[in-house]
């Protein structure tokens, strides 16, 4: 039988902000995370497990997908114009989870 | 007449005569009412050389055919006049409730014209229309006025719209306050009404706005409140009204900072000027006429340097204009100028953009202090930024100088301002940082009131409404505010619609901001339905943005005989040339998108390319003839 290897996956530390309300579930307004992998998938299932109410922002569709009306940026851009919950994070990126509100 | 009151009034107070006419059909009929009735007038009163502090130049004051009736948040005020700031198109529009209590008295629109010998005010009770002494309000501040003339009238419930010492004193920038905390704030409307020697107006009316179709007029109303409650945000806009726009430019890489040398803030920072530092000292939500949003609310700070202030809370534009422009980040502080701006009647965001202009001009050494009268004008410094308020809105020494604006201080200062003026036609711009929105970058360059969000208010942009974008503008990406792509043809549109809405007298923060990115909402055509049960006159959504778009084509055919080109539809050159210094697009240059923006929005609205000026054909198209005779003249020769 030959050796098995367990792969973890790395480390990656972002910086986090909760805006609108949102905070008030967290408990937080902003931190420095870090998370095993490097998607936002991966980084929202486990701020979900460390804030389990942030489930609220979310619903399941194919996947874990924002609530109509959540927002989430990633480095000022808004995830629907990248890779959605498959946007690749790298350390130091700003991750905002807000709520759409567009004004001049 | 339904949904109308269908009575203009003629004032002229150098002759001290007050004429009553009936509206003309082809006024309500093609420019619906309130901004688009009063756009035309403009037009139609003051020739292009005519100064705008004029004896004989118009002010308009206008309402629309849903204001005061039970479409929601129905009770807005529009007043036009040529701009002191700018010499172009001037105009501003506020909430509360004089809008609604001017119908009440029976009017639709005061068109007033002259300069009285000394101090005075209008006085309105119902059929009753006076020209009054004023020389005991004239100095004091708006709310001081406003509580003499309910002390004089008897009558607490007397709705005001006033100027302040700062437009009796010369800035160019005077606000006319409508009932102590709501501003028609841009461009200097104010100022016209001191250059005639009118504090203000207070009106009384007893009388009802008749409905075609009352029951018709129900069904819609309801569903337009499931549609503005549907959106999933409607709560916080409730609780913070425009407070939340700093949490989102603070997001998206635009929150100005130091006259946007810098964008965004450090957290700790940012707190001391976010919704939550807001809590400490909100009291209670407030509402203006008929509005199921009720975004304002009272606040009083209980403690500090400034502790015993009240008044309704103030929007982002004071957070921008006395908070982050400044380097000042004080939640009370901020509470504090707003109020003060109220009062004295002085645009706070004109202000903010000259003051960090001055601020900028100072750390660069181009300012030195001689000439800030021994003001050190340090970012953040609250007895600075105070010192120079008090200066300005009484035009001393170097106060008289911040009072013109923007415009003129960057000429004063030279060459080296153009690149950090945030002047566009003759205004200091909006507070986004354009480098990381193009579509807002695009809608303060075409504004036919310089520098401005309100007159196209593209709130698609940051919205997240792919869906809205695709069928409105043909590609989801005009949602997208990274991506060029269809913003020439939607900001267009919302010029348009917005045109519609300060023409109908409905709020823009209810009817775009909420209303229409709520899903389904399917605003022009309700908006439509509801004007039909109004007046009678059918109309749908593709009549209504006709009406805007006629509109805002003779906004900017004013502009045109006022000698506007296309050159002065460009941001100033530290948002076109110098590369984002954060923010989603950081290190890039704006100019290439932003002329390709531009290009797709003449074609879009049938302009001219090189000039700008509207063609003839789409003149035509909109039954603008008599304008397309205009400006032919103007145009290069073999152009149609
Ligand atoms: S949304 Fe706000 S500003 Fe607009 S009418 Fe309602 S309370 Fe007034």
């Amino acid at each position: 039988m030959g050796a098995c290897y367990l792969v973890i996956p790395e480390m990656t530390s972002v910086n986090i902000k909760f805006y609108m309300g949102i905070e008030s579930i967290t408990g937080s307004g902003h931190e420095t995370f870090s998370f095993q992998g490097n998607t936002l998938g991966e980084l929202v299932s486990q701020l979900i497990g460390r804030y389990p109410s942030l489930k609220t922002c979310f619903e399941e569709r194919d996947g874990l997908e924002p609530a109509p009306g959540i927002s989430i940026l990633v480095n000022s851009r808004e995830i629907m114009w990248l890779e959605k919950m498959a946007t690749r994070l790298s350390g130091g990126d700003e991750i905002v989870f807000l709520r759409f509100v567009s004004g001049g | 007449m339904f949904g109308r009151m269908g009575t203009m009034v003629y004032i002229d107070l150098t002759e001290r005569r007050v004429k009553k006419e009936p509206l003309p059909n082809y006024l309500y009929e093609d420019y619906l009412g309130g901004a688009g009735v009063n756009a035309r007038l403009l037009y139609e009163n003051i020739p292009p050389e005519m100064d705008s502090l004029d004896p004989s130049a118009v002010v308009i004051l206008g309402v629309g055919p849903l204001v005061g009736t039970i479409v929601p948040s129905s009770g807005r005020i529009e007043i036009t006049a040529k701009s002191p700031v700018t010499g172009i198109f001037g105009d501003s529009n506020a909430g509360g409730d004089f809008g609604p209590e001017l119908k009440f008295a029976g009017y639709d629109h005061l068109v007033i014209r002259g300069k009285a010998k000394e101090p005075v005010y209008l006085w309105i009770d119902n059929d009753q229309i006076e020209i009054r002494d004023a020389r005991p309000l004239w100095g004091k501040s708006t709310w001081e006025a406003d509580e003499l003339l309910k002390k004089i009238h008897g009558d607490r419930e007397l709705k005001t719209a006033l100027i302040g010492p700062a437009a009796e004193n010369g800035i160019l920038y005077g606000t006319v306050i409508i009932n102590r905390y709501r501003a028609c704030g841009k461009t200097g409307m104010g100022t016209v009404f001191a250059s005639k020697n009118l504090k203000g107006i207070a009106v009384t009316g007893s009388k009802d706005v008749k409905i075609n179709d009352p029951e018709a007029s129900e069904e819609i109303v309801e569903k337009m409140m499931k549609a503005i409650k549907s959106h999933p945000g409607f709560e916080r806009f409730a609780a913070y009204g425009t407070m939340l726009i700093q949490h989102s430019y603070q997001a998206h890489g635009k929150l100005p900072v130091k006259n946007r040398q810098e964008i965004g803030l450090p957290e700790d920072l940012f707190a001391r000027l976010s919704t939550q530092a807001f809590d400490k000292v909100k009291v209670r939500d407030l509402a203006c006429f008929n509005c199921p949003v009720h975004c304002s609310s009272w606040h009083e700070v209980t403690e500090g340097r400034y502790q015993g202030q009240k008044g309704e809370k103030p929007e982002f534009v004071a957070v921008a204009a006395f908070g982050t422009n400044l380097g000042n980040y004080d939640m009370n502080s901020v509470c504090f100028f707003q109020n003060l701006s109220n009062q004295y009647g002085i645009d706070m965001m004109e202000f903010g953009n000259t003051l960090g202009l001055a601020m900028e001009a100072y750390q660069r050494g181009l300012l030195k202090k001689e000439e800030t009268d021994g003001i050190a004008l340090e970012w953040g410094d609250q007895d600075a930024i105070e010192t120079m308020f008090f200066k300005t809105v009484r035009s001393e020494g170097s106060g008289k100088v911040l009072g013109e604006g923007v415009h003129r201080l960057t000429k004063r200062l030279g060459k080296e301002a153009e690149g950090f003026t945030t002047d566009v036609k003759g205004y200091g711009h909006s507070w986004g940082d354009c480098r990381s929105s193009l579509l807002w970058g695009l809608a303060y360059g075409t504004a036919s009131r310089g520098g401005d969000h309100l007159k196209s208010f593209p709130a698609i942009d940051e919205s997240g409404r792919k869906d809205l974008a695709l069928q409105l503008f043909g590609t989801e990406l005009a949602a997208n505010p990274q991506s060029e792509e269809a913003k020439g043809k939607a900001n267009a549109w919302f010029e348009n619609y917005s045109a519609v809405l300060d023409s109908l007298g409905l709020c823009k923060f209810a009817f775009t901001w909420i209303g229409l990115m709520a899903a389904d909402s399917k605003f022009p055509d309700l908006i439509a339905e509801a004007l039909t049960a109004a007046t009678g006159t059918p109309y749908d959504g593709k009549r209504l943005l006709q009406c805007g778009e006629r509109i805002y084509n003779v906004e900017k055919a004013f502009n045109v005989r006022c000698g506007l080109k296309r050159k002065d539809d460009y941001l100033p050159l530290r948002m076109l040339d110098t590369p984002a210094p954060a923010g989603p697009r950081k290190g890039e240059i704006l100019r290439p998108i932003y002329e390709k923006m531009l290009n797709e929005y003449y074609e879009a609205r049938g302009w001219d390319q090189e000039t700008s000026i509207p063609t003839s054909q789409k003149l035509k198209e909109l039954g603008l003839e008599d304008v397309d005779q205009d400006l032919a003249p103007l145009r290069k020769p073999g152009k149609a």
